[in-house]
């Protein structure tokens, strides 16, 4: 069934399958560095093979287990708030009657969306300090002085309290898109019924929401082990590498700082492998469960 | 006829004293530098990569055009990349992992040859006197880097705030014991007198321990108790030792842990990296600080720039019971300078190092070079533009500084000191004419206060006996270190009790540590 205009959009397909060519196909190639001990000058082809070895490297690392425990931990939880905190709030959002406080408030909490964690780390550490705003108000509430960002057991909450801070307004305005789609006659029927708002917003908004909170599921269930590390690397300190060392700071620390390329892709080449496994499975659980697919 | 033939003889003559510039000029080499200094205060109009007179003294010594493949102040990523990409500028200057990694994939160029041609240079002096920095970066016999000479008398001392000691009529410190009465008074007693518990007895690094014996360290208190972190050491049963699992490192962080208890080091110093410790310092709620000379002209010039009254006293605390102090001397080297073996004038390279040191230590200079030296002096320009930043001493300056200071002092003649040394005692003749004029009154902390008590007699210093990497080192060396780190910080703050050191140094030894002592120890061997 071809017609003569479709060209046209085909040839606007060509820069991104060029885009995808050149910068997600072609360095697939890099991944045989995992198996070669990986010398730059020498290069890819002429490095010495040396199989599985960074694998097994990786696994028998000491820390290997702690840094998967809490990229997981870590990314699972900030799936989980990134999911709940803003289909709750856009749904809150949705009932104000106010066009002008609605907009307004939309605009503010997106504001930080577009902040980059270098930015934030110093806010973020200055109010978390020993001597900063938290501790004050404790102080002056007549509580103790705590090193929140050195101490193991407040440091994973602040990852995920603040990111999740940062991240929720462009969650929001997301829900906030798939809510104005719904169907008016829908509320409506509903309220000839006698549906009071609350009931409303259990019967018709959050299933007509469901496909979409399916599907950003799915996108993120992908990144189970990307557990940020703009944010980690800004904020931590070998202090709190027990709960807050993940894969991408290890990694760094380990592989780039110094110069072991072929464990650190080995190490990526893992992340992938899972994180594709992840999509695959969340793909088909989503046509399972919410009969939606992604691909 | 006549007049014809002259001129043109004449003509022919100015052709040929014009001919060879022009042939000079288009067969200048031009070297690429991978820039690795730091950008200091320049004076109006001088630029890091166009216009500088280190940059200008090293050209014209070279007879050479130099153009920077980046400029960036830390290029440590950039030479990673350069590292990454095997595409390395004609030359750049390296930290040891670097080193190894270029030497490893081959390329380097052999700098032998052209090293010998320039034997009689300065270049020549500075490894004279110090040949163990040369042998570092022999392979085989060929010189493969030109290393950075050691920084002697480098090693931190204990700085104390003088003026709140007065305060307090306290005593400068001398035993563990005194030291630990000395924080606590400075963190109960109010010193800055401004009715709030804001003050902090000592700063400490983030990792207890500093890499290369620098400000904030623990290592002077470990070595008390015959410790040397971070360090290989050679016990005097012959065996070799990394010095952060030996024993008295339990008994530091134990010690440490138990003031951080009682709050008499600084509480986040977990969280606090140089620029916040710098803060802390400067705005005057520090009163103790391990910390080498180099701190004088730094943090505690900016800290009397803010604070007039504010006075720091260096002293060698703690000392044991016969009045000793120990320390360890820094790595003899921790940078290469290299050349890339497609550099087609490695020579060129060397020149230009030896064109921006002649500048530097004004070797050979007339009155204009004199004059802009100084004027490099006054606008606090230092030497981290020159554009190839490799270390490089002929003599411990240290003690060259050290006794030109003194002399003045003492007889109050500059004659037969160095021109460098002269510059600096002329800078500190500019603060006590004008006060404002800090320049000459940090000098003057880090060359002879500082120098005074580093060049005691009642000081013992231990010798790392290897600095390199080993083939095991490569692999688990990072893992090895990230681990340290953390159970030391734990240790300290509490979180872990002393018995995570016996754990970390069964760990260390399980986890790679004892294949690599096996091959430091072959190494030591020969």
């Amino acid at each position: 069934m071809y017609r003569k205009y479709e060209y046209q959009y085909y040839l606007m397909l060509v820069p991104v399958l060029a885009f995808l060519l050149v910068f997600h196909i072609a360095p697939l190639f890099g991944i045989v560095i995992a198996f070669e001990r990986f010398l730059p000058a020498k290069g890819i082809i002429q490095s010495e093979w040396v199989g599985l070895k960074y694998f097994r490297n990786l696994v028998s690392l000491p820390e290997s287990w702690r840094i998967f425990r809490n990229t997981v931990i870590i990314a699972i939880e900030k799936i989980i708030l990134g999911i709940v905190v803003p289909v709750f709030f856009s749904i809150l959002l949705n009932e104000l009657r106010s066009v002008h406080i609605k907009r307004t408030v939309q605009t503010i909490i997106y504001i930080p969306h577009f902040l980059s964690w270098v930015v934030l780390a110093a806010p973020i550490m200055n109010i978390f300090a020993y001597n900063g705003m938290l501790n004050n108000l404790t102080v002056w509430l007549g509580g103790e002085r705590t090193l929140f960002l050195s101490s193991n057991r407040y440091f994973r909450g602040i990852l995920i309290f603040t990111n999740e801070w940062k991240e929720f307004g462009f969650g929001t305005i997301v829900y906030l898109a798939a809510i104005t789609g719904i169907n008016p006659n829908l509320y409506e029927a509903a309220e000839i019924d006698g549906a009071s708002r609350l009931q409303k917003i259990i019967y018709v908004t959050l299933p007509c929401m469901r496909a979409i909170i399916v599907l950003m599921l799915t996108r993120s269930l992908g990144n189970v082990l990307n557990a940020g590390f703009d944010q980690v690397f800004n904020l931590y300190s070998p202090a709190v590498y027990e709960t807050a060392d993940i894969i991408d700071t290890y990694v760094y620390r380990v592989g780039l700082l110094d110069l072991n390329y072929s464990l650190s892709t080995a190490m990526s080449l893992i992340k992938s492998f899972i994180g594709m496994t992840m999509i695959l499975t969340s793909n088909y659980l989503s046509l399972k469960l919410a009969d939606y697919r992604v691909f | 006829m006549k007049r014809t033939v002259l001129s043109l003889l004449l003509a022919l003559v100015l052709l040929f004293t014009v001919m060879p510039t022009f042939a000079e000029d288009a067969e200048k080499p031009v070297i690429s530098i991978g820039f690795s200094g730091s950008a200091a205060s320049l004076p109006e109009g001088h630029t890091l990569d166009t216009y500088n007179y280190y940059l200008e003294a090293a050209k014209e010594y070279a007879n050479c055009e130099i153009e920077f493949a980046w400029n960036l102040e830390n290029d440590s990523q950039k030479v990673a990349l350069a590292v990454a990409n095997g595409e390395m500028p004609d030359v750049m200057i390296v930290d040891q992992a670097n080193y190894v990694a270029l030497l490893d994939s081959g390329m380097l160029a052999d700098l032998t040859d052209v090293f010998e041609e320039r034997q009689d240079t300065i270049l020549g002096e500075v490894y004279a006197a110090f040949p163990e920095s040369f042998e570092a970066a022999l392979v085989k016999g060929r010189l493969m880097a030109l290393p950075n000479t050691p920084q002697q008398y480098e090693n931190p001392v204990l700085w104390v705030r003088q003026d709140w000691l007065d305060k307090l009529n306290l005593e400068l410190p001398k035993t563990l014991d005194d030291l630990e009465e000395l924080m606590r008074a400075f963190v109960e007693q109010d010193p800055d007198g401004n009715g709030e518990n804001d003050t902090i007895g000592m700063t400490v690094i983030q990792t207890v321990f500093s890499d290369y014996n620098f400000n904030n360290g623990m290592e002077s208190i470990a070595a008390l108790f015959g410790a040397y972190p971070r360090m290989w050491y050679m016990q005097d049963n012959g065996e070799v030792i990394y010095g952060s699992v030996m024993p008295g490192i339990r008994d530091t962080l134990e010690l440490v842990a138990r003031w951080y208890q009682e709050g008499l080091i600084d509480k986040e110093f977990a969280n606090h990296t140089d620029t916040q410790f710098t803060e802390q310092m400067v705005s005057g709620k520090v009163g103790i600080a391990f910390g080498r000379g180099a701190l004088g002209c730094n943090q505690i010039q900016n800290t009397h720039a803010n604070d007039p009254e504010s006075y720091w006293t260096p002293v060698l605390c703690p000392l044991d019971e016969n009045g000793i102090y120990y320390s360890h001397t820094r790595t003899p080297v921790s940078s290469y300078l290299v050349v890339s073996k497609d550099c087609k004038n490695p020579g060129t390279v060397l020149d230009i190092v030896i064109g921006e040191y002649k500048w530097h230590w004004m070797i050979d200079q007339d009155e204009v070079g004199l004059a802009k030296r100084k004027e490099y002096d006054v606008a606090g320009t230092l030497w981290g533009v020159m554009p190839l930043h490799i270390q490089l001493e002929r003599v411990p300056i240290a003690i060259e500084r050290y006794n030109a200071f003194k002399q003045y002092f003492e007889t109050g003649s500059v004659e037969g000191l160095s021109a460098q040394c002269k510059q600096f005692i002329a800078a500190w003749e500019d603060y006590v004419a004008d006060n404002t004029k800090l320049t000459g009154w940090g000098w003057r902390y880090m060359m002879y206060d500082y120098g005074a008590v580093i060049t005691a007699d009642n000081i013992e210093f231990a010798n790392p006996c290897y600095w390199g990497t080993t083939e095991t080192m490569k692999d688990s060396w990072a893992s090895l270190r990230s681990m340290e780190e953390e159970v030391f910080v734990k240790i300290v703050m509490g979180e872990s009790d002393i018995t995570a050191f016996d754990q970390f140094v069964e760990d260390w030894y399980a986890n790679g540590g004892a294949k690599i002592t096996e091959e430091v120890q072959q190494f030591v061997a020969g």
